[in-house]
């Protein structure tokens, strides 16, 4: 019946019926209002994407694109639904970009990684979605319809409903577009790398940002023997720092630190592949120092169990990415971080934080119709 | 007033440390920067542990009393007053600097250690803390938290919000409430993107995780002098479409200009419709790069004159004009309100005029500064508060700005906050369920409703219904 009042609401074409849930393509914010009035009406569970546990799945991506641009504001209006590289491309005519570089861009929308927490190597220097988001309109679990923020890149009005939603897999809403401050895409960029073993990454990663060298790389990564493969051999693993800018400015870097130049578009397909499954990769949020203490003795426990574990290591961010491994074995992973692992995590852990989210969910999702709080 | 008893009670919690409900005390807490209102708590405390705000919350809570937490009194919004009546806190008492980590770029602190003094700290290892109020060195970090400061500097580093990695809050039971860590969000509820700029009404933050950045190892420091104010304006939108991203913009009107000059004697043509401080920094090739391209756009956009820093003293020298004009122009008046708005950038001509009528509507000197680079406004409205009719003429004018602003699609605060001040404004701003899920995210973390109450959302005694003055001026 679900179904039925669905398709009389957006046409029976456009509700589809997958694995036990039901998949409804919603074009505009006035569909996706009035489907989720029918859940909270009909008390059915729902959620955008692959939200977790909906049995009603609002599919935004029909309504993909770019709303507003105010290019002397370098502000920009975008639907959730929009893919990273389709938001790229839109901007691109304009000599702009998102400038987050996030993963899977041609799989992943921006609400997807808005709710995810989605961070790209560029994070740590220029920042993520989370402090580019200048506002958003999003739909709670009692189907009202709510506004963050503003298009000013400054603003303190009220209280922040737009971080509400960042990283909580759509716990508090279904996100409807976005309203993004964006950037110039610049003059030049350049990846330089080096040999590096795991337990010299500090050293030399030191001996190549500020205030030894004249300004931080905007990304920093290390690759294990295994991931730099793809990008350049090394029996010991990579360190892989990029910059950008002004083309005089990059040249300068490049030929400051020496290494070996790269090819920005090896960096870019090799980091975010999937293998030649399907599988993807996952993530663990580690500090550095204690996941490069340990990788060894997990890679060979992966091993054991016929993984092909591969490591990619954001320094600055402190994520760590394991490629190429069986995704099964996350949940074992997060488990084996334990206590001396959780002090870097930046989930809301603590018994008093916990508290204060599950208020917030029963505020805004009282009849409990949205995906549930990631809890760790 | 608290009872006899009451206060027997709440001395026996502070394991020494000062209580204060004498009328000269209760008078000198009345206040801070925000000029139109002045309000006595019942009570102050002066703790000088996280234990005892643990102590102090878990008595409100039991007694039902409001409480409301204040850094060093900067404020510009009336954040810190007690408007519901209650306990002041004062957290200057939290002033250590706890660990400064330089390999992770991380310093955990007290909410009372002063932005300034933190910022000296960081240099040591050649980091700083970007957040950088005018009022750096009397605010603090505390505050930069509670209002999610910015600073001229944010342009390029942003405001406070990215560099607030964890903090640790006493919840409104006095119960402690560990937010963040070491490393960006990730997954989970982001309740440290909530808290930052949540105006003390979330539970009172005792140690902060903070995020320090490198500092540059180049920089260039312009002031640029126009004819008009729309020139200048021009050439903002003008870099900004270059792909130059300034460290900061500053632009000064005539009105503040001719009061920094007569303050201080920089030498400024009084006869210019506006100045420009531009600050480029970076890398050494990158700057050289920005700057002469920066150069080439003041040129094109009709700048009379370009003068570029040639030492750390002369960039002193011009970051001294701007970061003293409202000092500067506090002389030309009895009082002065400082106002916060923003609009988007393209619509600085237009509320720079929109400021220009209000002036001239309500007959009172209104002198300028503005966060180019974001829109950021500062007009600094004259008037003497002792006169009513001139303090009503000023709340009229800066309620015109405040709302051509929201026309504007901008808004009423970008970094000084809602507080007492703008409360009504938010209505214009969002509609009945944005506020009323507001009023659920603080509910969330202050059920009891006792944390700093009467502030930011819309309520009874509105900013429009505020008396000049509770307090009596001398004559």
């Amino acid at each position: 019946m679900m179904g039925r009042r669905a398709g009389a609401l957006v046409g029976p074409a456009r509700v589809h019926e997958e694995g036990g849930a039901l998949r409804v393509e919603a074009s505009g914010r006035e569909e996706a209002l009035r489907l989720a009035e029918l859940c909270v009406e009909e008390r059915v569970r729902f959620g955008a994407g692959n939200a977790y546990g909906s049995e009603l799945k609002l599919d935004l991506r029909p309504s993909t694109g770019l709303l507003d641009l105010w290019p002397e504001d370098l502000v920009a209006r975008f639907s959730a639904g929009t893919t990273i590289a389709a938001a790229d491309t839109l901007l691109r005519p304009w000599g702009f970009r998102l400038g987050a570089e996030l993963p899977m861009p041609d799989e992943f929308t921006l609400g997807a990684c808005y709710a995810r927490a989605e961070n790209g190597f560029s994070a740590p220097a220029a920042g993520s979605l989370r402090e580019r988001c200048l506002g958003l309109l999003a739909i709670d679990g009692r189907a009202r319809l709510l506004k963050a923020g503003a298009r000013v890149v400054k603003n303190v009005a009220g209280y922040d409903l737009a971080r509400l939603h960042h990283g909580a897999h759509g716990a508090f809403g279904v996100l409807l577009d976005f309203v993004m401050r964006v950037e110039s895409i610049p003059e030049a960029s350049e990846f330089r790398a080096w040999p590096c073993a795991i337990g010299q990454v500090e050293r030399e990663l030191a001996a190549r940002r500020a205030p030894r060298a004249s300004v931080d790389p905007l990304q920093q990564i290390w690759l294990d023997p295994g991931a730099s493969e793809g990008v350049g051999a090394s029996p010991d693993g990579l360190l892989v720092l990029a910059h950008q800018g002004w083309a005089s400015s990059v040249d300068a870097w490049g030929r400051e630190l020496a290494g070996e130049a790269l090819m920005p578009e090896r960096i870019r397909d090799w980091g975010y592949a999937n293998d030649e499954s399907g599988r993807g990769c996952f993530r663990i949020a580690c500090g550095p120092r204690v996941w490069l203490e340990r990788w060894d003795g997990w890679r060979a426990r992966l091993e054991d169990e016929g993984c092909r574990p591969r490591l990619l290591v954001d320094l600055l961010g402190g994520r760590h990415r394991l490629l190429l491994a069986d995704a099964r074995r996350a949940g074992w992973f997060f488990e084996e971080l334990g206590e001396e692992g959780a002090r870097w995590v930046g989930s809301a852990a603590g018994a008093g934080a916990q508290e204060i989210a599950l208020r917030l969910k029963r505020s805004l999702d009282p009849h409990g119709l949205l995906p549930p709080l990631p809890q760790r | 007033m608290l009872s006899a008893a009451a206060r027997r009670e709440l001395s026996g919690l502070l394991g020494g440390d000062p209580l204060f409900d004498d009328p000269s005390h209760r008078r000198v807490y009345d206040a801070d920067a925000y000029a139109f209102a002045g309000i006595e708590p019942d009570a102050i405390v002066l703790p000088s542990t996280p234990e005892c705000v643990e102590r102090i919350l878990g008595w409100c809570h039991r007694q039902s009393i409001p409480y409301v937490a204040r850094g060093a009194g900067t404020g510009l919004s009336g954040g810190c007053l007690t408007a519901n009546g209650g306990i002041l806190i004062g957290l200057s008492r939290l002033n250590r600097i706890l660990d400064i980590d330089p390999l992770e770029r991380v310093a955990r602190v007290e909410p009372g250690v002063v932005n300034a003094q933190l910022n000296r700290a960081a240099a040591a290892h050649g980091l700083s803390f970007a957040p950088d109020p005018s009022s750096q060195n009397a605010c603090t970090v505390g505050g930069n938290f509670a209002e999610n400061s910015g600073g001229p500097h944010t342009l390029k580093n942003g405001v406070t919000l990215p560099h607030v990695l964890g903090l640790r809050l006493v919840g409104e039971r006095g119960q402690r409430v560990d937010l963040g860590g070491r490393h960006l969000a990730s997954t989970g509820a982001d309740l440290v993107g909530l808290s930052v700029g949540s105006e003390g009404c979330c539970g009172i933050a005792v140690e902060l995780l903070l995020r320090l950045v490198p500092l540059p190892s180049a920089v260039e420091t312009f002031l640029i002098v126009f004819d008009e104010l729309d020139d200048a304006a021009r050439s903002v939108s003008a870099m900004v479409a270059a792909g130059i991203v300034p460290a900061a913009m500053e632009l000064i009107d005539r009105v503040m200009l001719r009061a920094v000059e007569e303050a201080f004697r920089f030498g400024f043509p009084l006869d210019a419709g506006g100045v420009l401080i531009v600050e480029v920094d970076g890398e050494a090739q990158g700057v050289a790069e920005e700057a002469q391209r920066l150069r080439d756009i003041c040129n094109r956009s009709g700048a009379r004159e370009i003068r570029q820093a040639k030492d750390e003293a002369e960039r002193a020298h011009l970051w001294k004009a701007r970061k003293h004009s409202f000092g500067a122009i506090g002389r030309m008046a009895p009082n002065y309100a400082t106002q916060d708005g923003v609009v988007p950038r393209a619509m600085v001509p237009e509320i720079v005029r929109c400021i220009a009528e209000a002036s001239e509507r309500h007959g009172i000197g209104i002198g300028t500064v503005i966060h180019a680079g974001d829109g950021n406004i500062h007009p600094c409205v004259l008037f003497d508060d002792r006169k009513p009719d001139e303090v009503q003429a000023a709340l009229a004018a800066c309620g015109d700005i405040l709302r051509r602003c929201i026309e504007l699609e901008g808004s009423p605060s970008g970094e000084h906050g809602i507080g007492l001040e703008k409360r009504a404004f938010l209505g214009h701003l969002f509609g009945e369920d944005d506020l009323a899920a507001m009023e659920e995210i603080r509910a969330a973390f202050d059920p009891s409703g006792l944390c700093n109450p009467g502030k930011v959302l819309p309520g009874p005694g509105g900013c429009g219904e505020l008396r000049a003055t509770h307090r009596q001026v001398p004559q």
